[in-house]
């Protein structure tokens, strides 16, 4: 805009038959063409980023479940230590014959084979831990894996803005130091005692809130019962998300804050909570979102042990389950479809990135 | 520091000190604007302060004595079990409590904290070990090699490593030598990064192009030139995975897929302190997580970096 005010003088300044042929050069006709321009070759070159990582996840989701099927054949596990333990611990005495019914008609090619192809036509197979179809687990238990992963990761995102504006507009203020050094001290915890404290507060400690389940026993689905049971497994997966965000982005807001950018905005008289909102904030969320999509398979594997700690009926819940049955059509299954996700959401923040910030080149992500 | 500064600093500060006193210590000097403007240490401050450091260092030793002691010292067996004294809070003869089978907590979480702690160095030192390898390996050969490479890491980082634990043990129920392997197979990315750069900005270095004219292979350039270098970096490397080694195998353990429940370890004396839990029997889980949060916070207090925890 400012570049703008400068030239318009100059241009119409220059004499006007030289310029003939073609529109003046900062004619809105010509900057509107221009940006159209770049916005569809930066388009183009989404395209290719996107095609490009779809083209690398196929193979490895097949060297990922290629990979389970050749330990499973490599377990020293046998009927007798399924029934004992590897160590004589007691499992399920059916827990090897899930893996030698799937394994013995052939080698663990063989097997794997006839796996990815039916599942490549819809049918991943027969849990041997639920005694049900693996499509049907999966379908059943999705949305409430997607649930809780988002609404943990949206609502972590809102309390990150709010921690790290808070602390980053008063930083010398005793409460901002706490929090900092709280937040610090977060970073160090496993999600499962994430869970397992929250857990005992919220559930046991004060009563507040049911420890587990989607719903009370025997009750029936319904919204206000998984609202009331979604809020332990939402906070725990906020909570282990919430440092890091808000660690990083106060960082950059910090940065941004002392400026160049922000400076110019005070010379031009903006007030201070549009200078925050419209300058400092956007240009900070930049660095938080290239770190998110590195971050996202923690936030998957994450969810993962919160469903179980909680016992929320998600797929991570199902994959923790099969290992433990070894059950090895559920496991690969739900195993390739937690890593797709993983990988797709780091595509997501990738070209979120791209949208955000202009001066990122699709061709080097 | 520009040589400026480090003038003006030196005439400021000169007039209250003998000649011959030690220099001032060596903290970074504050830029003028922060001189002007942040006093003392701000609430933004990335890297922790000495206070902080010595602290960590301090519950850390500690942490370690306690671990390496009181298997020696206290002759109390950690498997013995005895129901008349079962899920006892803590008392003097049971300092941390009984769990539900009557096991002194003092201990087993002294064993414990031992069996995950060595867990943990020996898989942070195996994935050091392997990227080194990797990432030496990639700068030396270089070309259309280093690229699939690089190219496989990014793609194995975007596995997530938990899920890839908990697949891998299962097969390898009960084995702490599993989990050991998980995570150094899951874990070495970062460091063949590191090492991958540095010996790539190594060799565009004068002496190291002099050794090269002078006939050194590859081979013995990272190992005369390259890793001696290294060797400050990896044991930080080392330290900063150390942390996330605990977590995997007590997350491991907790899920079932480790060390089988008697045997002690953070994560197994966590899965029985969730059953106890629900009892009221909190001590079983807090002294647990307790010894878990001491050894990570304390360990990140110590090398944290200000680009956080890797």
């Amino acid at each position: 805009m400012v570049e703008r005010r400068v030239l318009d003088p100059a241009v119409s300044m220059t004499p006007a038959p030289e310029r003939a042929v073609g529109p003046p050069l900062a004619s809105p006709g010509a900057s509107q063409g221009a940006v159209r321009a770049t916005r569809n070759r930066r388009g183009r070159l989404v395209g290719v980023l996107v095609g490009r990582r779809l083209a690398w996840t196929v193979p490895l989701l097949a060297v990922i479940s290629l990979g389970i099927f050749a330990l499973a054949a490599l377990s020293p596990a046998d009927a007798t230590t399924g029934f004992l333990g590897a160590r004589g611990e007691f499992t399920p005495a059916s827990s090897r014959d899930n893996v030698e019914e799937l394994l013995g008609h052939g080698t663990w090619l063989e097997s794997w084979l006839a796996w990815a192809g039916s599942t490549l036509t819809g049918d991943p197979g027969w849990s041997t831990a639920y005694r049900a179809p693996v499509a049907e687990i999966v379908a059943a238990r999705l949305p409430w894996t997607v649930l809780i992963m988002a609404t943990g990761v949206l609502s972590a995102a809102v309390l990150s803005v709010v921690l790290a504006l808070g602390v980053a507009l008063t930083p010398h203020h005793p409460v901002s130091r706490t929090v900092v050094g709280g937040l610090w001290a977060v970073t160090a915890l496993p999600s499962f005692l994430v869970s397992l404290g929250l857990m005992a507060v919220f559930a046991i400690g004060l009563g507040w809130l049911p420890a587990g389940g989607l719903t009370n026993p025997g009750a029936d689905l319904t919204a206000g019962q998984v609202a009331t049971h979604m809020v332990l497994p939402t906070a725990a997966v906020a909570v282990s998300q919430v440092p890091w965000m808000s660690l990083h982005l106060h960082e950059a807001l910090r940065a941004q804050l002392n400026g160049p950018a922000v400076e110019a905005a005070r010379v031009r008289g903006l007030s201070e909570p549009t200078i925050v909102a419209r300058h400092a904030l956007p240009a900070a969320a930049i660095p938080v979102v290239a770190i998110a999509g590195t971050r996202l398979p923690e936030i998957v594997a994450g969810a993962a042990v919160v469903e179980l700690v909680l016992s929320w009926p998600g797929l991570g819940q199902a994959l923790v389950e099969a290992a433990l049955a070894q059950d090895l059509a559920l496991l690969a299954t739900v195993g390739v479809l937690l890593t797709a996700a993983s990988l797709l959401g780091g595509l997501l923040a990738d070209v979120a990135l791209v949208a955000l910030d202009p001066r990122t080149d699709p061709r080097e992500l | 520091m520009n040589s400026e500064t480090l003038r003006t600093h030196t005439t400021l500060t000169a007039g209250g000190r003998a000649p011959d006193a030690p220099p001032p210590a060596r903290r970074p000097l504050p830029s003028r604007q922060s001189r002007q403007f942040r006093p003392s240490r701000g609430a933004h401050d990335a890297t922790p302060g000495r206070a902080v450091r010595i602290l960590c260092a301090t519950v850390l030793a500690a942490l370690v004595a306690y671990a390496v002691l009181v298997p020696i010292l206290f002759t109390v067996d950690p498997f013995l079990v005895d129901y008349r004294t079962g899920a006892q809070g803590p008392s003097p003869a049971h300092p941390f409590g009984t769990d539900v089978a009557g096991r002194d907590l003092f201990s087993r979480s002294a064993a414990g904290l031992r069996v995950s702690l060595i867990a943990a160095i020996a898989g942070a030192a195996g994935a050091v070990v392997i990227g080194t390898a990797a990432g030496a390996t990639c700068a030396m050969v270089g070309g259309r090699f280093d690229r699939w490479c690089m190219r496989g890491v990014d793609t194995l980082n975007a596995v997530p490593h938990l899920l890839l634990g908990i697949v891998v043990a299962s097969f390898f129920r009960g084995s702490l030598l599993a989990i050991v392997m998980v995570v150094a197979v899951t874990h070495w990315t970062q460091t063949a990064r590191l090492v991958r750069s540095e010996i790539l900005t190594l060799r565009a270095q004068d002496h190291v192009r002099a050794a090269v004219s002078q006939g050194f292979t590859r081979l013995q350039l990272v190992r005369h030139l390259g890793l001696p270098l290294l060797g400050g970096q990896l044991a930080v490397a080392a330290g900063l995975l150390v942390p996330h080694a605990v977590w995997h195998e007590s997350t491991l353990t907790f899920i079932g897929l480790g060390l089988p429940p008697h045997q002690p370890s953070l994560g197994s004396l966590l899965q029985l302190g969730q059953e106890a839990l629900l009892s009221g029997a909190w001590w079983s889980i807090a002294v647990p997580a307790g010894l878990l949060v001491l050894v990570t916070v304390c360990l990140a207090g110590l090398l944290r970096s200000p680009a956080g925890r890797s």
